[in-house]
């Protein structure tokens, strides 16, 4: 059976690529790269869609970009968590840790039978 | 987050020091770091070059749409303030339009204010060249001089300011003498120097120089400091230079003082019965002048009713419409009517006396009588056939300019009909009439009604007396249009076929004129 793929859900992107920042700087490749490891395959998104999130994620100040040197010796933007951003991530973090827990607590519910109303 | 910090991240944050070109750049060169990364490693993975760039390049997406979005947040807040500072530059520059215009119009305003105010003074200076101030008409108070008019009186309000730079509080009584003396004044009557004293003093220095300065004056000044005092003076100056007359040894100076006293309060006192008037002006000291008018001018109306002689009457109520000033001005022709002005008026009115006929008519406009009563009196007088008064038409005139009648030129225009309906019109009733017609256009009105009459008259006499009289006295304040010899009945109907629509269609004849056969 092939292996299924599902799109980000709206606002997710952010979030994943504030985590993946935790671990230092990285540059675009990369971090699309980890967010797709870590999912193990699972959440396919679209490459080109990560940089306008990156640029808006700098503008607001969350990130940090400085040009530098690749492992292949090219000329790579890095991004780095400023602290804001991980003010930003631990919030964001949160919320999704009590939506996410909602959800599958009403999904609990309804599927062993009980009243969701 | 607040609303600046809101707006702050709209607009991008820090300003970027780079340029657009740059930040372009560096958008591309992210971009192709990336999808060279993504095929190398798809090659690593063993797919071809051709294959892993068509892979990188699907798996990256829309490659025009992500590098439009990039740009979007990138440059969107320059951008904005880019519109911010064009939409702040046509507000700027509209602002500079309008005060540009503003000031232009100010300008202009300023300069026809100015304008008005040279020919104002310039007409003033005429004035004052056929007629000096000195030689007040009110030292002779003929019957001439009974007609209405405005007493130039200061009212009873505070002391008048020295006026910037004046020196005279300081300045001693003998350079006040000097300067009385320099001026010449038994001579001429020129009154600079009571002006002066008048004007450029307080009044608590006028009061307290005039006293000291008047037993050094010749009678002829002091008649000129009287006058100069009670027209245009404040109160308390107006009355004592008045006492100081009424006091004066001289009777002359006295005479003048007491007439000048009832001009200003309608008391009847005289150098005969001086122990009476010191007894009124030791009981009467604090009450203002125009009180006493107020209180005394009831009685004297009723008092003058009784008297048989029009000019006897008219000399001593005269000084009633002397008072413009007086408290409660607004109220002052209705106080006039209360006191029987009305009685008064239609009593000259059939006076056989031509002068008090002059007089009922100039009484209308002093009580502000309303436009009926002003019908009734105003006709009769017109419609007779005795001879008439010099005055009688310009007083006509005035009254009902004055009245703001709105049927003001019938009675004139029936009255040059009648002249004009005689065989050999005369110049010197033709003249008065003509003049009277030609006061109205002083008027704001829409339209100068008595135009076509008159034009009428002209086209149908032709004589070089119409043509003259009518156009030089009548038609050139009417029209504007300046008099020549050469304008007779066929150059007036063509400067008409020309000018009718601005006049309004008299009758329904051929060339618009009415019918005045």
């Amino acid at each position: 059976m092939a292996e299924e793929r599902f799109q980000l859900l709206p606002g997710t992107l952010e979030l994943l690529v504030l985590r993946v920042l935790l671990r230092g700087e990285l540059h675009g490749y990369e971090i699309a790269s980890a967010i797709q490891q870590r999912s193990k395959d699972v959440l396919q998104i679209e490459e080109g869609s990560l940089y306008p999130a990156l640029h808006r994620m700098e503008k607001r100040g969350w990130i940090d970009a400085t040009w530098g040197q690749s492992e292949s010796n090219r000329r790579a933007k890095y991004y780095a968590l400023t602290k804001k951003g991980r003010v930003e991530y631990t919030a964001q973090s949160e919320n999704w840790e009590r939506v996410s827990g909602a959800v599958a607590n009403v999904l609990r519910a309804h599927l062993s039978g009980g009243a969701i109303g | 987050m607040s609303i600046a910090s809101n707006l702050w991240q709209r607009l991008g944050g820090a300003p970027d020091p780079r340029s657009d070109r740059e930040i372009q750049d560096d958008i591309e060169a992210e971009f192709a770091f990336h999808l060279e990364q993504r095929e190398r490693d798809l090659v690593a993975r063993g797919l071809s070059p051709e294959k892993a760039h068509a892979e990188a390049a699907r798996r990256f997406g829309n490659l025009d749409k992500v590098r439009a979005e990039c740009r979007r947040v990138q440059l969107g807040g320059r951008i904005m303030l880019q519109r911010i500072t064009l939409l702040l530059l046509v507000v700027l520059l509209a602002t500079v339009a309008w005060l540009s215009f503003q000031s232009v119009n100010s300008q202009r305003e300023a300069q026809a204010e100015i304008q008005a105010l040279h020919s104002e003074v310039s007409q003033l200076m005429l004035a004052l060249e056929k007629n000096p101030i000195g030689q007040s008409s009110q030292l002779n108070l003929g019957l001439s001089n009974f007609a209405p008019r405005i007493l130039n009186f200061a009212g009873p309000s505070g002391p008048r300011m020295p006026k910037p730079g004046a020196t005279e509080e300081t300045t001693s009584l003998d350079t006040w003498l000097a300067r009385f003396r320099e001026n010449a004044l038994s001579e001429s009557h020129t009154p600079e120097t009571a002006l002066l004293l008048r004007q450029q003093c307080s009044q608590d220095r006028a009061l307290e120089l005039l006293p000291a300065v008047w037993p050094k004056l010749g009678w002829e000044q002091k008649l000129c400091m009287i006058d100069v005092m009670t027209d245009g003076g404040s109160e308390p100056l107006a009355r004592a230079a008045v006492h100081l007359g009424a006091t004066d040894v001289d009777a002359r100076v006295a005479d003048h003082a007491f007439l000048k006293l009832r001009e200003l309060t309608l008391l009847r006192f005289d150098a005969a019965h001086r122990a009476d008037y010191l007894a009124w002006h030791e009981a009467n000291k604090d009450i203002v002048l125009y009180d006493v008018v107020e209180k005394s001018a009831p009685a004297l109306v009723k008092e003058l009713l009784g008297f048989g002689k029009w000019n006897e009457i008219c000399a001593l109520y005269s000084p009633l419409v002397l008072h413009p000033d007086m408290p409660g001005t607004a109220a002052f022709p209705d106080f006039l009517l209360e006191a029987g002005a009305l009685d008064l008026i239609k009593l000259w009115a059939r006076d056989p006396d031509p002068k008090a006929r002059v007089a009922a008519v100039q009484w209308l406009a002093a009580a502000k009588v309303d436009e009926v009563t002003a019908r009734m009196i105003v006709l009769p007088i017109l419609a007779e056939s005795a001879p008439r008064d010099p005055a009688l038409l310009p007083a006509v005139c005035e009254a009902l300019v004055t009245l703001d009648c709105t049927w003001r030129s019938a009675p004139l225009l029936d009255d040059l009909a009648k002249v004009m309906r005689k065989q050999q019109p005369e110049r010197a009733e033709l003249q008065p009439i003509a003049v009277a017609l030609g006061n109205f256009s002083d008027q704001e009105r829409e339209a100068q009604a008595e135009v076509p009459t008159i034009l009428a008259w002209i086209c149908r006499a032709n004589s070089p007396l119409a043509n003259e009289v009518l156009g030089d006295s009548a038609l050139l304040h009417l029209t504007g249009v300046a008099f020549d010899p050469t304008h007779d009945a066929a150059w007036w109907l063509n400067w008409w076929s020309i000018h009718r629509a601005n006049y309004p269609n008299a009758a329904d004849t051929e060339n618009g004129l009415p019918r005045v056969e």
